[in-house]
């Protein structure tokens, strides 16, 4: 079962708040909530709303259509009421002489003590429409006013309001939750949280960032929590100062990361060639919205896949992971530090707006397979070497190192072509052995991620679809959706977008075999079609593409998708 | 492990210009470590590129050749992740004063624990001779063939005037005030700003060694480089005579020591625990 709510108004109303704690009630009341927004690029005024999937199985689907509509404002009314579902119930926050409706938000709020807690009010009603329970509810408002007694009485206050004007509303819509499992523990968390808690979990200890829609809440949130994690923050000048300051943390040992978007991970190019030939680990999350420039700053796109493949001149040992949804960004983002570290080069994680400003409910993160080793040589192993040497030519590209002063060993490490000890070179002969370590080293990281490649899930039906990033879970429930219709189709999802060239067969007859082949991605320039060519005819592949900086809705990609594969 | 000069020699061949300014730096430097007892092993020595940013390469020490004008921020997170080195730049006029401008500006923003010695000859070197930020007006270059058409920037003005904690000058002309200088930066507890006035041999046939000689000067015993004001008039000063010593100076904070407090040090040494995120689910449930 599954109810979609919206709550719409200005910025500035309290969506994002009331959506957030709507989502924690749901999720303490053991169901499971999705939510993400869309808003202007404004910090007042301007339409903005919260879409809210509650459901007692795992959601991550993006939806625009409602049963319940919460609009605070007149111009949210009447910009959305419109397309609300067949018999959906609309809440009014401001009454309005088209929509009669039972009660008024506004004057709820302001019978509480306030306007402001107009959004609280709009939660006391969809609690009670929900059927969620009334006293976890009542906690999760109080935790938010905790030691601001005359907020916390004006906001329970409201609440209550809404809670008991809700009994007016009359649906044929069936709202009511079945039984929940509130002791499942489970987490309410943001995309870019998930992204920086798997940071944590895979051992962060220095991060530099400069601030940049969408990619701001990673550095934000390991900021908000140094207090409790043995970690570096630090903001930086310009994103060249971020990369290269994470390349000098990792030369210096520490486990280091930068996040930006398209335009700041531009500028790092020259840094991530730097940590390619340095060989110095370090993880980038790039999260992506629709360029070029400045491009739509707060909107959503999927646009810079060759942009990752290809920034940094020379040859660039990398690994590009693309994080399908918001409990996904945890795992890769942990399991992003030890490749980083065990190949010592860059490692790039893809995800973009929609998945970082989603909230969804997670099960709690499984720590049981995440690496607690490091791959450097302890200082007893540096010890024991005669004569070390940084960059020492090896079978498989990868040199063992130890940070500089943790033991007596010199540490030399250089941004030109080097001997293995690093000092500067233009010796041809050893140019020869150089380039080939490169080689060798993407070589050995090909060789090893087979295990990362594609998530599947087929049923040996005549079409096959293909995705990365977060449009995964909504062409999978469109594909429920479409099910019940009689159109099936394979679902692959690239979790690994490069290296790639070693599935190079498996893609190659994937593609063959099926009847249709579909990339559905959220550019204009189809990113990741473009890449599939070097392993298949053009021909073979159709792109379903969308190009507003909006993500694709669940009901328009069921629709697209059918169109596409009879 | 004891300090000694021999610790810091390599066997390497050297491409600089017979007679260069650099060599004067490049045999300063091991002194001033070994005078503060530091062995190779305990420092870092960060250059980028340029004639000034191979000079790590012919010593034995710690180091991380980087990119042109990118040398700060490597330095930067350097000391911060391994807080128990001591960290040093060096870079040349380019580098720092150029390409890296808006990292040095927040180096002395920082007040970081680093020292940054810039190898100051008015010449790009390594791509043969090109004006620097710091070229005086109408100099003929290998680019500005009519002269420079633009003012010099005032690195030690610019010092100043943000309130970089530690700002001196040495030259290559008086290669003691190189071994003090540096002695000095390292020892101050923030950034450390030491500007070396170079010649150019090749390039530049007006601010030769004798002319550095001629117009060096050691500041004067009565000159107190806490005094910000008589700081900014010698910085502002139109006397063509180059004063040599610590200019200004001020203890404030460090960034280090504020981003560092109540961490377990050095932050490289972290071990890698995923527990510690489990630590922070309570914030979402």
């Amino acid at each position: 079962m599954k109810v979609n709510i919206r709550l719409a108004g200005e910025a500035g109303q309290g969506i994002a708040t009331a959506s957030d704690m709507l989502g924690l009630i749901i999720t303490r009341c053991g169901y499971w909530a999705y939510s993400h927004n869309e808003a202007e690029s404004r910090i007042r005024g301007g339409l903005n709303f919260n879409q809210m999937s509650c459901s007692n199985e795992q959601v991550g689907a993006v939806e625009d259509q409602y049963d319940i509509l919460a609009a605070l404002s007149t111009r949210a009314l009447e910009t959305y009421a419109p397309g609300a579902g067949e018999g959906a119930v609309i809440i009014v926050g401001e009454k309005d002489e088209n929509f009669p409706a039972a009660f008024e938000l506004k004057s709820l709020a302001e019978q509480a003590g306030s306007a402001k807690s107009i959004g609280v009010v709009a939660n006391g009603v969809i609690v009670r429409l929900l059927g969620l329970d009334r006293g976890i509810a009542e906690t999760a408002v109080r935790e938010a006013f905790v030691g601001r007694e005359k907020l916390l009485t004006l906001n329970l206050a409201a609440f209550e309001n809404g809670y008991n004007a809700a009994s007016e509303i009359k649906t044929e819509l069936k709202l009511e939750m079945p039984p929940g499992d509130p002791d499942a523990g489970r987490l309410w968390i943001a995309g870019d949280e998930a992204i920086a808690l798997g940071a944590v979990a895979g051992g962060v200890s220095f991060m530099a960032a400069y601030p940049m829609s969408p990619s701001t809440g990673i550095i934000t949130n390991l900021a908000r929590w140094s207090k409790e994690i043995n970690t570096v923050v630090e903001q930086a000048e310009d994103e060249i100062g971020a990369i290269n300051m994470a390349v000098g943390a990792a030369f210096a040992g520490a486990r280091a990361m930068t996040a930006t978007s398209g335009g700041g991970f531009c500028l790092m190019s020259e840094g991530i060639s730097l940590a390619a030939i340095a060989e110095t680990p370090v993880v980038i999350a790039l999260a992506q919205r629709p360029g070029p420039a400045t491009g739509l700053a707060t909107r959503q796109a999927q646009g810079d896949l060759m942009l990752a493949l290809h920034s940094g001149h020379g040859l660039v040992p990398r690994i590009i992971l693309a994080v399908r949804d918001v409990g996904d960004g945890f795992y890769k983002t942990a399991r992003a530090f030890d490749l980083a570290e065990k190949y010592q080069t860059p490692v790039i994680i893809l995800s973009d707006q929609l998945l970082m400003d989603s909230k969804a409910t997670v099960a709690p993160f499984d720590l049981a397979g995440l690496p607690t080793e490091r791959h450097y040589l302890s200082v007893e192993e540096a010890e024991k070497i005669d004569d070390y040497r940084r960059y020492k030519y090896t079978d498989n590209g990868i040199s063992p190192f130890i940070a500089p002063g943790k033991s007596s060993k010199i540490v030399a490490v250089d941004s030109h072509y080097h001997l293995e000890n690093g000092t500067v070179s233009e010796n041809e002969e050893n140019s020869a052995k150089m380039s080939d370590k490169l080689r060798k080293k993407a070589a050995t990281i090909a060789g090893d991620l087979t295990d990362l490649p594609l998530g599947i899930d087929q049923t040996g039906g005549g079409g096959l679809v293909i995705t990365w990033g977060s449009t995964y879970e909504t062409v999978r429930a469109a594909r429920r959706d479409l099910a019940e219709s009689g159109v099936d189709f394979d679902l692959v999802n690239f979790d690994l977008l490069w290296p790639m060239a070693q599935l190079a067969g498996r893609i190659k007859k994937m593609i063959a075999d099926a009847k249709k082949v579909v990339v559905v991605e959220n550019n204009i320039t189809g990113e990741l079609t473009g890449l599939l060519e070097r392993f298949c005819d053009r021909d073979l592949l159709t792109t379903v593409d969308k190009t507003t900086g909006r993500p694709f809705y669940r009901r328009e990609l069921a629709a697209r998708l059918k169109e596409v594969l009879s | 492990m004891r300090a000694e000069i021999s610790q810091y020699k390599k066997e390497t061949v050297n491409s600089w210009c017979p007679g260069c300014g650099n060599f004067a730096i490049l045999n300063g430097v091991p002194q001033a470590l070994v005078d503060l007892g530091l062995s190779p092993d305990r420092v870092i020595v960060i250059s980028d590129i340029g004639q000034a940013g191979k000079m790590p390469h012919y010593m034995r020490v710690n180091m991380f050749n980087g990119l042109h004008g990118r040398a700060i921020p490597l330095a930067v997170a350097a000391k911060l992740s391994a807080d128990d080195m001591t960290v040093m730049v060096h870079l040349g006029d380019g580098g720092a004063y150029g390409e890296g401008g808006n990292h040095l500006l927040h180096a002395i923003r920082r007040n970081i624990d680093i020292t940054v010695v810039v190898h100051d000859n008015y010449r790009y070197g390594l791509t043969k001779g090109q004006a620097s930020p710091t070229t005086p007006y109408n100099t003929v270059t290998s680019l500005d063939f009519d002269g420079v058409k633009s003012g010099p920037v005032n690195p030690l003005a610019l010092a100043v005037s943000q309130s970089c904690t530690f700002v001196a000058q040495a030259s290559s002309a008086d290669k003691d005030s190189i071994i003090e200088m540096i002695r000095a930066g390292i020892n101050h507890k923030g950034t450390a700003l030491i500007n070396i006035k170079q010649p150019c041999v090749t390039f530049d046939k007006v601010h030769t060694f004798k002319y550095y000689s001629d117009n060096c000067y050691r500041l004067r015993e009565d000159y107190d480089p806490t005094d910000r004001e008589a700081a900014y008039r010698l910085v502002h000063s139109t006397d063509a005579k180059v004063p040599l010593g610590i200019i200004y100076r001020e203890d404030r904070p460090t960034l280090d020591e504020a981003l560092l407090a109540g961490k377990n040090r050095p932050v490289r040494d972290t071990p890698l625990d995923p527990k510690a995120a489990e630590k922070l689910f309570y914030k979402f449930r």
